[in-house]
């Protein structure tokens, strides 16, 4: 009897040691082309990600990752904050878990010589990524030079458009940004408004989605980690970081960041943590100007945008 | 005279029966693993034309168009599949011009994807029809797609041919399918693996401990106590075989008991015969058996 309760225990040890190692599942995170996002890059250059737990999508446009999510063919992506409030105004459920950066200055609107301003524009032809955070801009931009929106015509390009567009002078002005806002500098485009006369109003985050947060939660960790770290190297060795960031962002990738402040762990902490997170109030005031403006149509409920679970205590801790 | 051999039934039966159970579990699951695989290759490598067809022709047309740029985002949409490592149009050179990275731009093909088979590409592109290999370890497919990018001036037909070269991941969804098999195999294991242990249990109440009762009936038997008897209860062999054995204690009781009787007969004459003086010798009686 002994001898066989032995061999029985010794069975079950022997199958619970075969059980399968369920494999690390893959969080795909997409991203269209901003220096705001190539923290994320960065890390995966310098080595951060494994390739088989954590897969980088690049995207042409905002507008491609946001179809993206809303059909769940993604785990995560990088948007605007006015584009994640429109999606959930589409009944797409989104958690925050990373303020990535503060436009301030590196979202434009650039017209083409000859147009000295914005109340220049009426009648003109822009260019914006309608669907997308060109709207929120195109907005402030008219508002601020007295223009309505009836008063121009509204070209509808992804960001992938803008340049082609602007250089065969298919479009007046157009709503863009870095690295594209290079581009068409040197192409002789002209800054008539930014990012910076709206503070806080642009707002890039990475967003996932809530239902499959739980299976990812080691991915998130250390793809937030990740970028953490690479913001860092971004600040001790930015000559090296500005080279493994030049092939995507054409031209010099630091300068592009100038226009942009992105927040450390601690102020992300803030923002999306504790009681009344600050992103919140962001966001709320986001979403009623937004309906003001007819860029949203319905209400949006902001109470569990923000997650800070993912946060790192330790950026340099093995997760 | 042959000596037969014997083992512990109680132990050995369970075990042999659950080990020729696992054997043919083993079996199956890999018969069964070996035709899911061949399964999710198949599937793959047919979705993956009809993919394939889909992305060249578009790019064809966009090409035409002077549209390259949205490639990309068909591009970004394939390697939005978990399965999709990379994805990339090369030129007839076997230079980048669209890829899932934006970094691969303009780089030779061959430095950013060293599995490139140059071989395959010359003959997708002299042959204009994909060429899909499964990789060595089976874990991988490579597909060369041949899309058709310009006509040089006072041409009709394209000449210029380029590539769409995917490199697609089987080994997830392989082991995924491997987790399901393992896990189903071994709830089944499970199940085995109770049913011996209630084999062993029956086997024990049925066999081992009637067995153990007549070993130590035989015993007491051995130590000269005859009136112990089996008490074996219900039906079969180890019923008849104890009934046996009491009717043979019983008849071996009633032998010594006569032995006993002509025994004690013996020794009472043989004191007598000792006493008795010689001249009444004659007049003793005849024993009687």
């Amino acid at each position: 009897m002994f001898l066989a309760s032995l061999i029985a225990v010794a069975i079950v040890l022997v199958m619970i040691a075969g059980c399968p190692k369920q494999q690390e599942p893959l969080l795909r995170v997409a991203t269209n082309i901003w220096p705001g996002y190539e923290t994320l890059y960065l890390a995966r250059s310098l080595g951060y990600y494994d390739e088989h737990q954590i897969r980088l999508i690049e995207m042409a446009s905002s507008i491609q990752v946001s179809q993206a999510l809303r059909n769940g063919t993604l785990e995560a992506g990088c948007l605007t904050l006015d584009e994640t409030l429109s999606l959930m105004q589409d009944g797409v459920d989104l958690r925050v878990v990373l303020i990535m950066d503060f436009s301030h200055g590196a979202d434009v609107v650039v017209a083409q010589r000859g147009i000295s301003g914005l109340p220049a524009l009426r009648g003109k032809r822009v260019g914006v990524e309608n669907a997308a955070v060109g709207a929120i801009m195109l907005d402030a931009a008219l508002e601020r030079g007295g223009v309505e929106a009836k008063d121009v015509t509204i070209i509808p390009l992804t960001v992938d458009e803008h340049y082609a567009a602007f250089k065969a002078k298919k479009v007046d002005a157009v709503v863009t940004f870095e690295p594209v806002r290079t581009l068409l500098l040197k192409a002789g485009g002209m800054v008539i408004f930014d990012s910076s006369l709206i503070p806080g109003r642009i707002v890039d985050v990475l967003v996932v989605r809530p239902e499959v947060e739980a299976a990812h939660a080691q991915g998130l960790k250390i793809l937030l980690q990740g970028h953490f770290r690479a913001i860092e190297y971004l600040a001790t060795q930015p000559q090296d970081a500005a080279l493994r960031m030049t092939p995507r962002l054409n031209g010099d990738a630091l300068k592009q960041f100038m226009g942009l402040r992105l927040p450390d762990v601690q102020e992300n902490r803030a923002l999306l943590a504790g009681t009344a997170p600050g992103l919140l109030s962001t966001a709320r005031a986001l979403a009623d100007l937004m309906l003001r403006r007819q860029l949203l149509q319905l209400p949006v409920a902001t109470e569990r945008l923000a997650d800070p679970n993912y946060l790192p205590r330790d950026i340099n801790a093995n997760i | 005279m042959r000596t037969y051999k014997s083992i512990r039934l109680s132990l050995w039966v369970p075990i042999l029966v659950f080990g020729a159970f696992s054997m043919l579990m083993f079996i199956f699951s890999v018969q069964q693993y070996e035709r899911f695989e061949r399964n999710i290759e198949e599937r793959t490598i047919t979705a993956l034309k009809e993919r394939l067809a889909r992305i060249s022709g578009r790019a064809e047309n966009l090409i035409k168009n002077n549209l390259e740029g949205l490639v990309a985002n068909d591009i970004a949409d394939f390697a939005v599949s978990a399965e999709v490592r990379s994805i990339m149009l090369i030129d007839e050179n076997g230079r980048v011009r669209q890829g899932s990275q934006i970094a691969w731009k303009n780089r030779p093909v061959q430095e950013i994807f060293p599995r490139f088979d140059r071989t395959r590409f010359l003959a997708a592109q002299k042959y204009r029809r994909p060429e899909i290999l499964l990789s060595a370890d089976r874990t991988g497919i490579i597909a060369y797609q041949p899309v058709e990018l310009f006509a040089p001036k006072g041409q009709i037909r394209p000449t210029h041919i380029g590539m769409i070269v995917a490199d697609y991941d089987l080994s997830r969804f392989k082991s995924e399918q491997r987790n399901i098999l393992v896990m189903q195999g071994i709830t089944l294991w499970s199940i085995g693996l109770v049913l011996m242990i209630s084999l062993w249990f029956f086997l024990y109440r049925w066999l081992t401990r009637p067995l153990s009762h007549l070993k130590d009936i035989v015993h007491r038997h051995r130590i000269g106590d005859y009136a112990a008897r089996a008490d074996i209860s219900g039906k079969g062999e180890l019923v008849e075989l104890s009934a046996s054995f009491n009717a043979l204690a019983d008849e071996v009781l009633r032998n010594s008991a006569s032995l006993q009787a002509i025994l004690n007969a013996a020794t009472e004459y043989a004191i007598i015969a000792r006493t008795w003086p010689a001249s009444s010798r004659c007049s003793i009686p005849v024993l009687s058996a």
